[in-house]
């Protein structure tokens, strides 16, 4: 059994990440787009010390939790330009004998920073709520496989 | 601070990975002697010297085992390297292995020289100037370094940690 590392990785600002790793978790529970999602996000910006740009924790890798299929699930805050710290992430997994490619790196901004900043509040919760499900369907997968 | 009880790996870290975490490298590994002169041919005749590319940043690279059965390794993190250096102790540490891996800046021991020299050689391409410029600037800190990987030696055999 590979069990996978999911990090959610996003610039910092903002909190497309906070919410997917949550919705991951389960601990927000999923809900129609709309009000709803912009009052949870309010409330995450406000709950999460990340939500106004990733200062002194840039670089952190955060676990969450465990996820159900085993799979446990990081945040990262990386600042705009974070290839150089992904790329750091894997290859230090590497050097301490991990497999790193076990260590999934899913950039969060990418997927909900497509729409116009008008429909942002409502599209947000159901992207990365598209965007998570899809995540945990290939963890469950992954968990399926033998391990090497 | 815990005392080491195995061999650890010693990581090099500077911008590039080109000039001061080679030379510390090099002087940790005694390919360089800790005492005594060293010439601009002697640096530039390191295979690593003035060499790495902004592709190879971010990638921890082996440069030998010293006497201790230690790993020495040289890293550049481009101008991420407070972020780079959480990046690496809170992995570590989410993977119990935080004593496995000891860490040392480089860049404080060098002077604007190598800087310069450096910056002549890597981003302006004028490798036939910078790359010698960067020499002169390491032989100028050359102490500093030798200081450091003294220092490093020494934290090695009793503390982990990173400097």
């Amino acid at each position: 059994m590979r069990n996978k590392k999911i990090i959610y990785h996003w610039s910092g600002r903002g909190v497309s990440a906070p919410l997917a790793a949550a919705l991951h978790l389960g601990l927000v529970e999923p809900t129609p787009a709309g009000t709803a999602a912009r009052k949870i996000a309010r409330s995450l910006v406000g709950g999460i010390p990340f939500g106004r740009g990733a200062g002194k924790e840039k670089g952190t890798l955060i676990f969450l939790g465990t996820g159900k299929s085993g799979e446990k699930v990081y945040l990262l805050p990386r600042g705009k330009e974070g290839k150089l710290l992904l790329t750091l992430i894997q290859e230090t997994a590497r050097l301490l004998g991990e497999d790193p490619d076990t260590y999934y790196f899913i950039d969060c901004e990418l997927c909900t920073s497509r729409q116009p900043a008008s429909r942002k509040g409502k599209e947000l919760f159901r992207r990365i709520e598209e965007m998570v499900l899809a995540v945990k369907e290939d963890a469950r997968a992954c968990a399926a496989l033998p391990g090497p | 601070m815990r005392g080491i009880t195995g061999a650890v790996k010693v990581i090099y870290h500077c911008y590039g990975r080109a000039h001061s975490s080679v030379v510390a490298a090099h002087l940790h590994l005694g390919n360089l002697p800790m005492a005594g002169p060293v010439s601009i041919e002697q640096l530039i005749g390191l295979a690593e010297f003035d060499r790495a590319d902004p592709s190879q940043w971010g990638i921890p690279y082996l440069m030998g085992r010293d006497e201790r059965g230690n790993e020495v390794y040289i890293l550049g993190l481009d101008s991420q390297t407070p972020a780079g250096l959480r990046a690496i102790t809170s992995l570590t540490w989410h993977l119990g292995k935080k004593d496995e891996i000891f860490l040392c800046n480089t860049l404080p021991a060098i002077g604007l020289l190598t800087r310069l020299g450096g910056f002549t050689s890597k981003k302006l391409g004028l490798t036939t100037i910078g790359r010698p410029l960067a020499a002169f600037g390491i032989i100028l800190s050359l102490e500093r370094l030798r200081g450091l990987v003294a220092w490093t030696k020494g934290n090695l055999s009793g503390k982990a940690g990173r400097c």
